[in-house]
């Protein structure tokens, strides 16, 4: 059965690009996508995903909280953060639970990242 | 180091090759001529900034050729502004000297606009054939002089446009 994967960001831009590379190139079924952080928290309840993506920097609730609510709830939750924003805020998310953090831009043009970026998910999915 | 950060970013969200067309230099004004602005503030209690990405709008097709939606290709310029300010903010030079600011979401705008005591960067890049005008400018909070000139400025509009 493929993965289930939840997609939240406030750019379809890179919704659109998230989704084609998991779907086509891994296999996976994207069942929903989200563009705050409280769809994120609603999609997650309503969907129980094998993986969420959550972007930090998002109208409404941003995706630090939105970890937080979904850390809190569902403790053994599989969320990878995808975000422009380097640095501390990356530790951070780390510490709240984040199995993963990926840097903006996605270069799926980039053979290296595209290892980097299956290495990520095959931690997170302890394969 | 802005100037790196805008190739980087242009190269990696639009795949395409990417150029300075106008070098970038210290100025306090909006490149102007543009229809369309993405604007991408980012703040701490002691500065705020505000990233301008200046388009035609007319020039989303050709900027992102392989991008059949109006929708996305728009957005992506969204994304190269975010990517351009989260590298820039977190430069370990710009930390020392600014601390953390936290970044906004983007927003569009048919203008922009910077204050007197606004001091930053501007130049202008062209990929695909199409030119796009870059800003970053950077306010300093902690300074009443400067809060007090907009506010000066402001009044002065505002009875310049009273219909009196």
């Amino acid at each position: 059965m493929p993965k289930r994967i939840i997609i939240v960001d406030d750019s379809i831009f890179l919704i659109k690009q998230l989704t084609a590379f998991l779907e086509v190139a891994m296999g996976y079924t994207v069942v929903a996508t989200g563009s705050d952080g409280n769809q994120a928290v609603e999609l997650y309840n309503t969907h129980r995903p094998d993986l969420i993506t959550l972007d930090i920097t998002m109208p409404i609730k941003d995706g630090m909280a939105a970890l937080g609510e979904i850390m809190e709830k569902h403790p053994d939750a599989n969320v990878m953060m995808v975000s422009a924003i380097r640095g501390s805020e990356m530790t951070k998310c780390i510490k709240m639970g984040a199995k993963a953090y990926m840097e903006k831009p996605l270069l799926f043009n980039d053979e290296q990242f595209v290892q980097d970026f299956k290495a990520s998910l095959a931690e997170v999915f302890d394969l | 180091m802005f100037e790196t950060c805008v190739l980087w970013a242009v190269r990696a969200i639009m795949e395409a090759e990417a150029q300075v067309k106008a070098p970038f230099e210290m100025l306090s004004t909006v490149p102007a001529g543009s229809s369309l602005y993405c604007i991408l503030p980012a703040a701490s209690q002691k500065f705020y900034t505000q990233l301008v990405v200046g388009i035609e709008e007319g020039d989303l097709p050709l900027l992102f050729p392989r991008e059949p939606d109006e929708k996305v290709r728009k957005d992506a310029i969204g994304e190269i502004a975010n990517v351009i300010s989260g590298l820039f903010i977190a430069d370990d030079h710009f930390i020392s000297r600014f601390g953390y600011l936290k970044p906004s979401t983007p927003f569009f705008s048919e203008g922009a606009f910077t204050a007197r005591k606004d001091w930053g960067l501007k130049g202008r890049i062209e990929s695909n054939g199409k030119g796009m005008d870059l800003q970053f400018f950077i306010r300093d909070l902690r300074d009443p002089a400067a809060l007090a000139s907009d506010e000066s400025d402001n009044a002065a509009m505002n009875r310049k446009g009273s219909p009196d």
